[in-house]
């Protein structure tokens, strides 16, 4: 099992994580990536991730190292910005590897709905007029979260 | 000793404050002593602001010294 996690304040190009990711994904039968990018409309022109060193790198190295186990995934990648995001870049990139596209497909998703509940960072939302808006976890997400703590699928 | 502050205790306390440590030396003495001193930090007494100590997450019952690093904050929003 290979993880890699890495927090950034640069730009992920997520189409070089992936490229990457599956060339060293050695005797995978499926790859299933996740790009999240930063929504603009509604005057949000960029998200602030605040986060705390040490903490978050460990937050978000035992979320994937959880995953990776739970699903049977060969190979994990997580890479997840912090600072000032402007609308329409990448914030967060995942890519699972497996040998069927299930457990790759699951993997990716249960990564995802634990890092927006589980990671520690703390987002604002940032409008055109500086205007700065504090954003915390929607009822959705947690129901999203749930769904990978109540059923574990059979998996673990 | 330094207490850091994220998310909502970061809008309203800033990031970090230096303070002695109080006589009920845990995490729960130390949000008492702050919300006692600035009505500000009243926030650090609501049940959703969790804590750190030394960077793993804690209850309120930890205990510490001067050199710990205690953080107070509030959910957390990745993604």
């Amino acid at each position: 099992m290979r993880i890699e996690t890495r927090l950034t304040t640069e730009t992920i190009d997520a189409a070089a994580e992936l490229d990457r990711f599956t060339k060293a994904a050695h005797g995978a039968g499926a790859v299933v990536s996740f790009t999240g990018i930063v929504r603009g409309g509604d005057d949000v022109t960029a998200l602030e991730l605040d986060h705390y060193p040490g903490m978050t790198e460990a937050s978000i190295e035992t979320l994937a190292s959880e995953t990776a186990a739970r699903f049977g995934i060969s190979s994990l990648l997580a890479v997840h910005r912090a600072g000032t995001i402007p609308a329409g870049e990448t914030v967060v990139f995942v890519a699972a590897a497996a040998e069927h596209r299930r457990a790759a497909f699951q993997a990716a998703d249960c990564l995802m709905d634990r890092l927006k509940t589980e990671a520690a960072f703390w987002k604002r939302e940032i409008s055109a007029e500086g205007g700065a808006r504090r954003i915390e976890p929607h009822d959705k997400d947690h129901e999203d979260h749930k769904r990978w703590m109540e059923d574990d699928g059979g998996h673990r | 000793m330094k207490v850091l502050f994220f998310g909502r205790p970061a809008d309203v306390l800033g990031r970090s404050r230096e303070i002695a440590l109080p006589d009920d030396a845990t995490v729960g003495g130390v949000r008492r002593a702050l919300a006692e001193a600035d009505p500000a930090a009243a926030l650090l007494m609501e049940s959703s602001i969790r804590a750190s100590v030394d960077r793993q997450i804690t209850d309120d019952r930890a205990t510490l010294t001067e050199d710990s690093e205690v953080a107070f904050f509030s959910a957390f929003s990745g993604g």
